[in-house]
């Protein structure tokens, strides 16, 4: 044990060391008991739009409830009820499996006026 | 690296009777210098690339595990064969390998959160996944920066040391440890690129034919006819031989580093065994280069 002489420096570097490791590998291992292997469960929520110049600008959140990460999202919005009804679409590059990711489409009308129906098409297995 | 030897003189009397006492708050500070250097320095282009960013969140929770396994035992190893005097105990290297790692995990979360790759408010599951692909490859840095960058000389005695104690297998798996490490620290920086994939693809039989000549001249010249530093004096009687032994062996260990870093990074998934051993080869020419000279410079 002699060689096993540390200053206190030395000690608290691996305590910390020791409390990380075995925390990250810890969650790690539970959250791989945990997680069902279940596909990417994608929804959408759309928050209010605003207007800016001509455009309305509505915010969408892409959520992932699923074990796996969906790549390349394609999002669709449709707003009914103006006159005329608009489709607008986004894609995502990934939607890490239990996150969340923000983007935003654009409608020449006001969606205050109309209603938002919003869709995922489709995504890739990254 | 190149500096030991200069650098070594100075040093000879301050570090020559350290090992046996408690070091100073500035020698450890100095180690410590010197670990998060080399982390840095091995790892920067891997905390600037987008696929491992990515790797992060795409693989599952059990593959991370299963690197952190492979991680923490090359770490082992490297510890036992040079980074430490050779009579630690298992527990001392242990002890080393766990603090290595946790600089690793300090530093990639540190570095990513500059960047703007992690923020307080993403989900645990993300971080975690981020800063563990990132930290096994600054570990492994912070590992070879903290023994090679330092200009100590004990460091060069206890070399030679290792040498006449290990008996022929021992210093066989050691040497088969440090091509490990050098085989993942330079095959690791482009192994999750798309390019790699890109390559194997478009290459036929002779391009990849030709890869492997290479990967093979490129060994077989490091290892043997170049004088690289830490190369032994060969024996010019020692033959041909010798020369096949060394370069096969060194590939083959290339090939496997490889094939598992390529595998840990999904691209093996659902792909045709020619292209994974397409992939393979064409990762293996910067892994065999990792390889050699981390027999010769990493030790």
């Amino acid at each position: 044990m002699k060689n096993l002489e540390k200053n206190w420096l030395e000690w608290s570097v691996f305590g910390i060391s020791a409390l990380l490791v075995l925390g990250m590998l810890g969650y790690l291992v539970y959250n791989g008991a945990t997680s069902t292997s279940s596909p990417p469960l994608l929804s959408v929520s759309v928050g209010q739009g605003e207007q800016h110049g001509a455009q309305y600008l509505v915010p969408i959140t892409v959520s992932n409830a699923g074990s796996q990460t969906a790549e390349a999202v394609q999002v669709t919005l449709t707003l009914t009820g103006t006159q005329p009804s608009e489709v607008s679409s986004v894609q995502l590059n990934y939607v890490p499996r239990g996150s969340q990711r923000q983007a935003w489409v654009t409608f020449h009308s006001d969606p205050h006026s109309g209603s938002i129906e919003a869709r995922i098409e489709g995504f890739a297995q990254p | 690296m190149a500096h030991s030897a200069s650098m070594s003189s100075r040093q000879a009397s301050a570090d020559a009777d350290s090992s046996t006492h408690h070091p100073t708050l500035i020698e450890s500070l100095k180690e410590y210098a010197r670990g998060i250097a080399g982390g840095l320095l091995f790892s920067l282009p891997l905390l600037y690339t987008m696929e491992i960013w990515w790797a992060g969140f795409i693989a599952g929770p059990w593959r991370l595990c299963i690197l952190f396994g492979v991680t923490f035992a090359l770490l082992l190893g490297y510890n036992r064969f040079v980074g430490l005097h050779n009579d630690a105990t298992l527990l001392e290297i242990a002890v080393d390998s766990i603090e290595e790692m946790g600089i690793g995990l300090l530093l990639s979360m540190a570095i990513l959160w500059m960047l703007g790759r992690i923020t307080p408010r993403m989900p645990l599951q993300e971080i975690v996944g981020k800063t563990v692909v990132e930290a096994m490859n600054v570990a492994i840095g912070v590992s070879v920066g903290t023994a090679q960058l330092g200009g100590q000389s004990h460091h060069e005695g206890q070399q030679q040391d290792n040498a006449g104690s290990l008996s022929d297998n021992k210093a066989l798996f050691a040497q088969l440890v440090l091509a490990l490490c050098g085989a993942v620290l330079i095959a690791a920086n482009v192994a999750p690129t798309e390019e790699i994939v890109l390559i194997a693809v478009e290459s036929n039989a002779w391009h990849l034919l030709m890869m492997s000549g290479v990967s093979l001249v490129l060994s077989a010249m490091i290892l043997f006819y170049s004088d690289f530093t830490g190369a032994p004096k060969r024996d010019p009687d020692s033959g041909f031989s010798t020369v096949l032994r060394g370069t096969a062996i060194t590939y083959g260990i290339a090939l496997l580093a490889s094939a598992a870093i390529l595998w840990f990074f999904g691209r093996f998934t659902g792909t045709a065994f020619g292209v994974a051993l397409a992939e393979t080869i064409v990762l293996g020419v910067p892994a065999v280069l990792g390889a050699s000279a981390g027999r010769l410079l990493l030790q």
